[in-house]
This record gives C-alpha cells, sequence and structure tokens, in this order.
C-alpha cells in the first residue's frame, strides 16, 4: 500500500511538472518575458555544462550559452512541443557547439577502439582498476575532465547528455538526430575511453 | 521473451543485428562502465554569474524590440507592396499597346464606295427623295411637271 501511494504521488508530481512546464511554455510562445526568464533558471547552468565542454574555452562557452537562449526566445513560436524543452534547448546547443567547433577546427586525440557493434568484444578490464576503491577527488575530477576533452565531439556529447544530464537513450537520439544503436555505441566507446584515461592516471599515481 | 521476440519482429531487425544490440545493453552497465559514469556525474556544477544574466536580458529585450520592429514593417509594407503590385497590373491593363503592325491591303475605293452608300442613306432618312446628289432619276416618273403641281399618276406612282 504505501509502495502504491508512493507511486501514485511520484506520477502526480511529474504530471504537476510537466503541466507547469506546458504553461511556461505556452507563455514564452507569447514572448512572456518572466516565462522565459524562468525557463532560463531553470536551464541556464546544465547548459552552460553542456556547452563549456563542447567549445575551447570558458568565455566562448558563455557566449554560446548565451546565444542558445536568444536563439530559443526568437524562435519559441516554432516549437511545436513533439519534444520535450530540454531536448529542443540541448539540440540548439550541440548544433551551435558544433558550428563553432568547425570554424575553430580543433583537432582532439581519439583512442581508436574495436566498435563492439562488429562482434569483437572490447577487453578494458584493468588489474588496477578497482571501482569501490578510487576516490573521487579534484584531482580525479581534473583527469576526468582532461579526458572529456581529449574525446571527440560525438563522443563526448553522448557521454554528457547520458550520464551528466540523465538524458534517456531514445532523447538522446532524438536530441543529436541520430539511431538508438549508435547512441549506445557511442556512449560505450566514451566510457571506455574515459576509463582508460584514468586507468593511466591511476598507473601513474602508483 | 516474447516481448522481445514481438519488439524484433516490430524493428525488423536481423537475429545478428538483435544480439549485438542485446550485447551492448549487457556491456553498458558492466561496473566499470557504469563506475565512469559515476565520475561524470560527479563532476561540479558548473554556475553563471549574475552579470552574464544581465547581459543576456539586455539582450533578450533587445532581440524582443527587433521583433517588434520588424513585424510593425511588415504589416506596414505587405499591403502597400499588394497595392502597389495590383497599381502597376492595372496600368498595364488600362494602357496596353492598342495597335497591331499588321499591314491592312488598300481598301480605297472600296471604302468610298461604302461611306458614299452609308452617307445616301443617311440623307435619304433626312431628307427623301429630291436632295440627293447621286440619286438615280426613276423611269416610272421621267418628267416631272415644270409647274410644281402633281397630278394623279404622280401620286399614284408614289
Amino acid at each position: 500500500m504505501g509502495i502504491c501511494v508512493g507511486v501514485v504521488r511520484g506520477n502526480l508530481r511529474e504530471s504537476r511538472d510537466q503541466a507547469s512546464e506546458a504553461a511556461i511554455v505556452e507563455r514564452c510562445r507569447r514572448q512572456d518575458f518572466e516565462a522565459f526568464g524562468q525557463l532560463v533558471d531553470a536551464y541556464q547552468n546544465r547548459v552552460f555544462g553542456f556547452v563549456r565542454r563542447m567549445v575551447p574555452n570558458a568565455e566562448e562557452a558563455a557566449d554560446t550559452t548565451q546565444e542558445v537562449f536568444i536563439r530559443a526566445f526568437q524562435n519559441f513560436e516554432r516549437f511545436d512541443g513533439r519534444c520535450s524543452v530540454r531536448t529542443w534547448l540541448f539540440r540548439i546547443a550541440y548544433h551551435l557547439c558544433v558550428d563553432k567547433a568547425r570554424k575553430n577546427v580543433r583537432a582532439p586525440q581519439e583512442i581508436a577502439l574495436y566498435d563492439p557493434a562488429d562482434g569483437e568484444v572490447v577487453d578494458v578490464a584493468d588489474s588496477r582498476w578497482q571501482p569501490e576503491q578510487i576516490a573521487i577527488d579534484d584531482e580525479l575530477m581534473e583527469v576526468v575532465e582532461q579526458g572529456i576533452a581529449s574525446m571527440s565531439e560525438k563522443l563526448r556529447s553522448v557521454l554528457l547528455l547520458h550520464d551528466r544530464e540523465d538524458m534517456a537513450y531514445e532523447e538522446i537520439a532524438q536530441t543529436l538526430s541520430l539511431p538508438v544503436g549508435t547512441v549506445k555505441s557511442r556512449l560505450f566507446l566514451a566510457r571506455a575511453h574515459l576509463q582508460d584515461v584514468v586507468s593511466r592516471y591511476l598507473e601513474a599515481g602508483a | 521473451m516474447w516481448y522481445l521476440v514481438t519488439w524484433r519482429r516490430e524493428h525488423k531487425m536481423k537475429s545478428s543485428e538483435f544480439s549485438k544490440f542485446e550485447q551492448l545493453d549487457d556491456q553498458l552497465n558492466t561496473p566499470s562502465q557504469l563506475q565512469v559514469s559515476q565520475f561524470v556525474k560527479a563532476m561540479p556544477e558548473d554556475t553563471l554569474s549574475m552579470a552574464w544574466r544581465s547581459s543576456l536580458n539586455e539582450k533578450l529585450i533587445e532581440a524582443s524590440n527587433q521583433k517588434r520592429r520588424k513585424q510593425k514593417l511588415a504589416w506596414i509594407l505587405r499591403p502597400a507592396m499588394g497595392l502597389g503590385l495590383a497599381f502597376a497590373l492595372a496600368i498595364f491593363v488600362v494602357f496596353q499597346p492598342m495597335g497591331s503592325h499588321t499591314v491592312m491591303p488598300d481598301r480605297g475605293l472600296e471604302a468610298a464606295i461604302l461611306t458614299d452608300h452609308h452617307n445616301s442613306v443617311l440623307q435619304n432618312e433626312v431628307s427623301t427623295a429630291g436632295l440627293n446628289a447621286n440619286e438615280v432619276v426613276s423611269e416610272a416618273n421621267p418628267e416631272e411637271p415644270e409647274d410644281g403641281i402633281w397630278n394623279d399618276a404622280d401620286v399614284q406612282g408614289l
């Protein structure tokens, strides 16, 4: 009985959130500044977190984040509600970042791994990899950030959207206009790359 | 199991593709993969300054004003352009050149005969017999009485 009540409440909370977001979206379509301000409050840090890891420097990331919201504001009447506002905002952010990356001609180092879709199993087991013993500290976070920066935008975008933004595979596929299978394989490769980077850090530390 | 079979049929996947799909799902849920996802999740949240927000607000106001100006301009320009187009079309239709470049054959004699006949008909309607220059004298009354007095034969001839 307690579980049922919990589920019902959870559903009510979700439906309330969806209803309030729908109301905000409707007001944004009518160029309501206050409503759009609420949307910015809800998503500015998350969009910035994504953009900051997709473009070279923080200043450019801040400008790009502003551009995301300006474009969203200018084109809100075209938002048809087929996807969520979050998907739509991150889609704008992704495309802006890709455009900027093409202009900057950035060439990250990519570590080639076998594509598991080809049937070969990627063996990334490492004797030093003992997950329960790795402490998450500032230095490790720095290593993780460097690892993310060193992978291609294709892998980075999927990793950030799934592991940081908790987007489902289908939502990521919609955001990036990819098949779900491609999203999963890119996520696997991104995590494997990051695991390799962290392993080397641990090895150097040991 | 039944659900998986149905899903596979719906998506028309080959058996090899489907097994790769399943394999990928399993691989994504290994402890090492999940641990890496925890590292990514543990990265500190990024925050933006109030200055950034103020700058964004200014740009949004400017974008909104620009949009309103464009809408006002479109509201004025569209009917004006429509009227201009209609006016130009009307001018073209009204002042379209009428003459054709074909050369008419010389019908001077024909035209003269027709004009003469037309004129004589008109004169007949107005003045009846007696005053036309082209009038043909009828044989039924070859001579008119000199004194101008009409006799019975003249009246019956009418």
